[in-house]
């Protein structure tokens, strides 16, 4: 269908066209209480349509397939009229060399609300979360490529409570069914909740801070969006100007790769994906590019194009040398567990805020002191990773709904004096 | 697909059963810089069924398939999974047509047209002769059709153009300063006239660059606040509107958007000050969460949250209600055909006062006026709330006089409520997104409210 369709434009007078088709089967179960509140599942096809006359370009997501050919009709008579777009410069004519993505097709079959159970067998109190599994179908049509991919994914988060405010969250998310463990990840979730007793409200001041993956997951999916080159000419990275800089200590590096949870051998110009290093020993590297910007920034595409602007695909956080415990040896300063909305008062300097969630522990000298709720962390992006002190050996892939949407590879970090907030009244 | 087919072909199998069929044409515009980067049609139509059987609920959806045998199968299998006897409470099923009218149709609007706007405007912006080296503008026209039928009887035809559209600003004087702002309709593009966009826009431009070349540090400690309308209208959606979901309140989203500090009990306990009433109406015309059923054939109407600083009034889904022994106040939302309808705002807003602006600063010794905001957060309870000024001033002696860099309230959501002493008559509404639920929906929503003032608010 998409060379039929990418014949098709040329006919009509494109002068490059890109067609992708994809084919989405999900099912999700969605529980809390302790009970499944409904089951889901979606049967989705698109096609996403890129077509280019001269300098004039327009993109269609088309889901509504019965008038397809006056659809393409309607798109090339708007592609003509539409304005020069000064920032295109071609679709890729290279970099088609794809490697294989694995998967384990057990996953397809799998029984979601069987997890949801197993899960629950584990735990003491209530429990909250989903269980969501993706296969995908892609195949991909320019005048230079032609591909196709499948893959498929498997998610599972938890949010066990065993009274009101007292809560721990945890995820297992995996391409294999050898490596999902909900109920391992439904056990470490209730023994969260059991250590995080008396929660009391928190006290502001700089502290160290110790950030758990899925937390460290959450403030990397933020960072993701200033590695885009679109964002850095839109004035929402505050990764501009950084290229050749320290941004980070000599021992923090992290790569975006097309392998992860949601892997893909071509980006939406059918490129092929790869590792790109965006921060290694500490300096950034690049930022991420479809051949466009590649064109305006002065170097190449890195497989990164999505449907209008380039984007990241997995993140992965290169190991500590620190075992998690040595990182908790000695500790005094609180322990993060989880968050949640994190916003920025500007995005081109770094100001934000996020609000930690679940288990907060406040440590003395390696040991839990106490319990904290009710506390924002209120910093800078780009202070937070210049004072990072010490990451983890062990790592763990984190995809958490919103906040971690993005998934990717993170280790345990020890952040040196952090601003912590409250509120006042 | 026939849905009212699929509907009776249904009925025979599941308890309950609805159908809903959307066709939606969205063009999309960005411009990023004076340029357009990317000219979007996106083009959709699908169908969902939505059953209940024995206890449980099976959710399906597809734009592909056409075979109706398996469509349905698959609905049935899906709500096998649960055993949890959930029910949906019993509402009138109502027959009807909607439709929003327009004055400038979108369906007439060429592209030429919308690039030539957006390209004024930003022209306009440029021409105040501010340094503002990024500009992001988005523009986007929707045509939805929407046909929903259920097992009560329920049968509703719908038509709904909407338009959307934000800027995001970059001014570089003595410091960086951002500004976002979300607009939305529903209707064509007079939209353009009723927002005042260009005015609007340039306003924000040299707001923002006061603040960038003459803006003040903040000052800390206790002192009065006066909120603009924007501050006021995101008090009110997010630390009122979401804490009152019923569905947040009863456990359903607590693995996600949370839970709430109010519980099911609460209905009567004192939040605010007896200035405080927050109403929620989908029924407002032309507003960008108008409805006039839900996404569960309910009959939208207005509800009192807040009503003179008191717990008033959740907001349900026939699902929710159920479960507190009530009916639907048709609060249903859902953001497209494939997602299931659990409680949503529409267009929330804290009701006006009478007081003007003059009388509501001429006695504040000292102070802050936030027009507007830049940074704004809650936690999962919806309890303890940031508000960081985009544009504010030092208010003297009922004045307003100089204008200041990001003050920052950081405040619980008694603590907020508690401290207003007065509304004015200004009521005015912006649009935004709003986000909720697994996989997310984004919803179109109005969130306003009048000038408000608080009294001996800490700042830090």
């Amino acid at each position: 269908m998409e060379k039929e369709i990418l014949n098709k434009l040329l006919n009509l007078g494109a002068d490059d066209a890109i067609v992708k088709i994809t084919d989405e089967d999900t099912e999700q179960v969605r529980f809390s209480r302790n009970k499944i509140d409904i089951a889901k599942n979606w049967q989705e096809k698109s096609a996403d349509i890129f077509v280019a006359v001269g300098k004039r370009t327009m993109f269609t997501t088309i889901k509504d397939f019965d008038n397809m050919d006056a659809s393409l009709k309607t798109l090339m008579e708007l592609a003509k009229k539409a304005n020069e777009n000064q920032s295109y410069h071609g679709i890729a004519k290279e970099g088609f060399e794809y490697g294989n993505i694995e998967f384990d097709k057990k996953i397809i079959d799998a029984d979601c609300k069987d997890y949801v159970h197993a899960a629950l067998n584990e735990i003491k109190g209530t429990a909250a979360g989903t269980v969501l599994k993706k296969h995908m179908k892609t195949r991909i049509a320019t005048p230079y490529t032609h591909s196709d991919d499948e893959t498929a994914s498997i998610e599972f988060s938890i949010r066990v409570f065993l009274e009101n405010e007292i809560s721990g969250h945890r995820v297992s998310v995996a391409t294999d069914l050898k490596n999902f463990n909900p109920v391992k990840a439904a056990s470490d979730a209730y023994e969260l909740a059991t250590l995080y007793k008396n929660p009391k409200s928190g006290e502001r001041g700089k502290y160290d801070i110790i950030l758990d993956p899925l937390f460290f997951g959450s403030v990397i999916n933020y960072t993701l969006g200033s590695t885009s080159a679109f964002s850095v000419e839109a004035g929402l990275s505050f990764f501009k100007d950084k290229i050749g800089e320290n941004v980070a200590p000599e021992s923090f590096a992290m790569i975006d790769t097309g392998k992860g949870l949601y892997s893909r051998r071509f980006d939406d110009e059918g490129v092929a994906t790869g590792e790109n290093k965006i921060i290694e020993n500490g300096v950034y590297k690049t930022y991420l590019h479809n051949t466009s910007t590649g064109a305006k920034f002065k170097t190449k595409t890195t497989g990164n194009a999505g449907l209008v602007a380039p984007e990241s695909w997995n993140f992965e956080v290169k190991a500590g040398d620190h075992s998690k415990d040595e990182l908790f040896d000695s500790f005094t300063g609180l322990y993060l567990t989880n968050t949640w909305y994190t916003r920025f008062q500007n995005r081109m300097t770094g100001e934000f805020s996020t609000i930690p969630r679940d288990a907060i522990f406040y440590y003395e000298n390696g040991e839990v002191k106490e319990s904290w709720k009710d506390i924002r962390v209120s910093d800078n992006m780009l202070r937070l990773y210049k004072n990072i002190a010490a990451l983890s050996k062990e790592r763990q892939m984190v995809k958490w709904w919103y906040e971690v949407e993005e998934p990717g590879i993170a280790p345990f970090v020890l952040i040196k004096d952090v601003n912590i907030t409250r509120s006042t009244q | 697909m026939d849905i009212e087919k699929i509907l009776k072909k249904v009925e025979e199998k599941a308890d309950y059963a609805e159908v809903r069929y959307e066709k939606s044409l969205t063009n999309t515009l960005v411009m990023k810089n004076g340029n357009i980067d990317a000219v979007n049609v996106e083009q959709e139509k699908g169908i969902s069924l939505r059953v209940l059987y024995d206890g449980g609920i099976g959710f399906v959806s597809t734009n592909s398939s056409k075979d109706t045998d398996d469509f349905i199968k698959r609905a049935i299998k899906m709500a096998k999974n649960n055993k949890s006897k959930v029910g949906l409470s019993k509402e009138k099923a109502y027959e009807d047509k909607w439709a929003v009218t327009q004055k400038r149709k979108i369906e007439d609007t060429g592209l030429e047209w919308k690039i030539e706007y957006l390209q004024d405007l930003d022209k306009r912006m440029m021409d105040t002769k501010v340094n503002i080296p990024a500009r992001i503008f988005q523009l986007n026209d929707t045509l939805i059709e929407k046909e929903y039928v259920n097992s009560d009887g329920a049968k509703i035809m719908a038509y709904h153009p909407k338009i959307g559209f934000f800027y995001f600003l970059t001014v570089v004087g003595k410091t960086v300063e951002q500004g976002y702002k979300q607009f939305g309709y529903s209707g064509g593009y007079e939209a353009f006239d009723v927002w005042d966009l260009e005015n609007v826009a340039i306003d924000e431009v040299k707001g923002l660059n006061k603040v960038a070349n003459q803006g003040k540090e903040a000052p800390k400690g206790k002192m009065d606040l006066l909120c603009g309308p924007e501050v006021t209208g995101i008090a009110a959606h997010e630390s009122c509107g979401h804490p009152t979901e019923a569905d947040r309140i009863m456990g359903r989203e607590s693995s996600q958007a949370g839970e709430s500090f109010i519980k099911e009990n609460m209905v009567g306990q004192e939040v605010g000050s007896e200035y405080v009433t927050i109403a929620e109406d989908p029924t407002i015309e032309h507003s960008y969460g108008y409805y006039k059923y839900d996404g569960e054939g309910v009959k939208a109407r207005i509800k009192y949250l807040y009503k003179e600083g008191k717990i008033n009034e959740f907001l349900h889904s026939r699902e929710t209600a159920y479960k507190m022994g009530i009916q639907s106040n048709g609060a249903a939302r859902a953001s497209s055909y494939n997602r299931e309808p659990i409680p949503r705002m529409a267009n929330t807003f804290f009701v006006p006062g009478d007081y003007s602006f003059d009388e509501l600063i001429k006695d504040i010794k000292f102070g802050i006026y936030m027009k507007n905001f830049t940074e704004w957060n809650i936690d999962d309870k919806r309890y303890n709330q940031r508000y960081i000024g985009r544009e504010s001033y030092i208010i003297e002696n009922g004045e307003i006089k100089d204008p200041v860099k990001r003050p920052v309230l950081e405040v619980t959501t008694p603590g907020f409520y508690k401290a207003v002493d007065a509304a004015g008559n200004d009521l005015e509404f912006t649009a935004g997104s709003c986000g909720k639920s697994d996989p997310m929906q984004g919803l179109d929503v109005w969130m306003g409210g009048p000038t408000i003032r608080l009294r001996n608010v800490i700042f830090r």
